[in-house]
């Protein structure tokens, strides 16, 4: 469930988001490989937004059958059961059979003859990948170090280097100030870190305006543009 | 018998094997960073590249079946005989429209429709051939 406060943010951006924007360029790609010369932007917005609900289903349907079978990660298994369940609406070649081997499922079968088929068509553009993995800090059996408790187990991530840091030094020496300090100093660090690495994804367009107001004042207009960007450039700050 | 069904099976095993190995190399028009970001919005962890190539490969195969299947539907309305001549559409190129998206989508049990006077572009409603992306 979304909460109210981001769909309210996201009503009053008029620019679609970004996921949606690259998916939409995607799809056009392969609306051309299809045969078309054009289409319509509503059209080509819906199959884009289609397409991306597809994916989402595929992966919520996958992620449910890995849960239900007690693991954390996916693997091919799961997935072929989503595919399978999501083309059931049109069935599949050997759906009748209950007992059917998962990995010689026809929908495999399909994509094989389909990867075979289709043109490799790479998107134009490389992404900037959103570094959403490399903020969740690795797990203790990823790091390889053994859990500080007993009762802490060992596929959780990591407690903070700042935290393990001022308890080793709390034991040494009995009081903690010297352990604050380099607290503070980590954290500022680790602000800094961050700082540069969250970029906002899609950040406020700049433009200029230009005017004419006769041939004695260029001056004053070019003072005007230069006012305008400093303006633009002091609201984003 | 049981012999033959397990050869079958075997040649079915290297089939899938030599094609999750194809799907290293293989680059899909649907970005990987893009399935990515729709898996870890459902919940789907997997670290392997190749599942998320075998799901971005799943959705161009559903796209192009989609796009396709409204394709024959739009050949069909052009080839279809007009009575009236001055109806006859000047433009032949292929264009996706909603109406035969809503048509193709129907057939995978999506429900599209489109308002009737829905105007999605300031251009609606001019020259059709002016209104496309």
């Amino acid at each position: 469930m979304e909460s109210p406060a981001k769909h309210e943010v996201e009503e009053n951006d008029p620019r679609p988001p970004f996921a949606a924007t690259v998916s939409r360029v995607a799809v056009a790609q392969i609306c051309l490989t299809v045969g078309y010369a054009a289409a319509e932007p509503a059209a080509l917005r819906s199959l884009a937004d289609i397409g991306a609900r597809f994916v989402q289903a595929l992966a919520r349907s996958g992620a449910s059958v890995a849960a239900a079978h007690g693991r954390t990660d996916a693997n091919l298994l799961d997935l072929v059961r989503a595919m399978e369940e999501l083309s059931l609406p049109r069935g599949f070649d050997g759906a009748f059979d209950p007992t059917r081997p998962l990995l010689g499922s026809s929908i495999l079968r399909e994509l094989m003859a389909f990867v075979r088929s289709v043109e490799e068509i790479p998107f134009p553009r490389p992404i900037r990948r959103e570094s959403v993995r490399a903020s969740v800090s690795p797990s203790f059996a990823q790091m390889g170090r053994e859990t500080p408790f007993g009762h802490v187990p060992r596929w959780l991530p990591c407690f903070p280097e700042a935290w393990e840091r001022s308890r080793r030094e709390g034991k040494g020496r009995g009081d903690g100030r010297e352990g604050e300090a380099k607290r503070e100093m980590t954290k500022g660090v680790r602000l800094l870190g961050e700082g540069e690495r969250v970029l906002p994804a899609d950040r406020e367009r700049v433009w200029f305006r230009l005017e004419y107001c006769g041939g004695s004042c260029g001056e004053r207009k070019t003072k005007r543009i230069s006012e305008e960007v400093e303006e633009r450039g002091g609201k984003r700050r | 018998m049981n012999s033959s069904l397990g050869e079958g099976r075997h040649d079915d095993d290297s089939a899938l094997t030599e094609f999750l190995a194809s799907l290293m190399d293989y680059t899909p028009t649907i970005p990987d960073e893009l399935v990515e970001h729709y898996l870890s919005r459902s919940g789907f962890h997997c670290p392997d590249l190749r599942l998320t190539r075998l799901v971005a490969v799943a959705a161009q195969k559903f796209i192009s079946e989609v796009a396709s299947d409204a394709l024959q539907h739009c050949k069909a309305r052009q080839a279809a005989p007009v009575k009236d001549k001055s109806k006859q559409p000047k433009d032949k190129r292929l264009v996706l429209t909603m109406e035969d998206l809503s048509k193709a989508l129907r057939e995978y049990g999506v429900n599209l429709k489109h308002q009737e006077y829905f105007a999605d572009s300031p251009s609606t409603g001019m020259d059709p051939s002016s209104r496309e992306e």
